[in-house]
């Protein structure tokens, strides 16, 4: 499964995407992720185990923080490997969505 | 001098059939040598150029088609696309500014930024009603 949805204690959302998030698998996690942006108020999305992302998946990640932030919530962005991490940098989208290593610390960001 | 192999393929724009880029390029890559790393840089460069061509090159009720090759000379691996759709110049294009705040934040134009960050040596031309890329990677 590239996308995996938890919900874990304190009202807070786990989004585990996986694998090679490439046109394919973008087209697997675009409605999931669009379910969560609209339904939850506190996401954290671990990327941890993501091989390769582009924009078409970033888009899909951003599209689900800006419905989380519209709803006043937060969305953040958890653990992703380092050519993963040059993608949404290079992008500027960490700007708006943080990075976080440890998962106590993006549910504290979510939640504060 | 030799005359370098080349492998291309032609794919329809919807995503099923995008789908066959991965495939085909990873192939290709490995068949001419690249290092893994530049063999990724390369991969979301072409992802972001084929993006680009079918979200943005024919008008949304057209079966548009996008064409590829790519081929090794040297040190330097080259890829092609090419696509029959309007004239867009991605070298000249401007590049969506950081989105201030989560309000102001685009969908599109993080595809141009990504290209031109994995890709800085691109050139695109218009060519007997043809958008036609060079992309240039290191192949080690």
């Amino acid at each position: 499964m590239a996308i995996v949805i938890e919900d874990i204690d304190g009202g807070v959302t786990k989004v585990v995407l996986s694998g090679r998030l490439d046109i394919a698998g973008s087209g697997e996690i675009d409605m999931p992720l669009s379910i969560v942006g609209g339904s939850r108020r506190a996401v954290v999305v671990d990327l941890s185990a993501v091989d390769f992302m582009a924009s078409l998946a970033l888009r899909s990640v951003v599209m689900a923080g800006k419905a989380v932030h519209n709803k006043g919530g937060k969305l953040v962005l958890l653990a992703p490997q380092p050519a993963v991490e040059e993608v949404i940098t290079v992008s500027g989208v960490d700007d708006l969505f943080p990075i976080l290593r440890e998962l106590a610390e993006a549910i504290a960001a979510v939640t504060a | 001098m030799n005359t370098p192999a080349i492998s291309e393929i032609c794919l329809g724009t919807s995503p099923a059939e995008l789908a066959g880029l991965y495939p085909w390029l990873e192939a290709a890559g490995l068949a001419l040598g690249m290092a893994p790393d530049q063999l990724r840089r390369m991969h979301v460069a072409v992802e972001e150029a084929v993006m680009n061509v079918a979200m943005h090159a024919y008008p949304p009720d057209v079966a548009g088609k996008v064409w590829l090759a790519i081929a090794r000379q040297g040190d330097t691996v080259m890829v092609r696309v090419e696509d029959e759709g309007q004239p867009f110049d991605v070298a000249a294009a401007p590049v969506a500014k950081a989105a201030a705040s989560v309000e102001e934040a685009q969908v599109g134009g993080l595809g141009l930024k990504l290209l031109r960050h994995y890709c800085p040596g691109l050139t695109s031309t218009r060519l007997e009603g043809r958008n036609r890329l060079e992309l240039p990677f290191a192949a080690g």
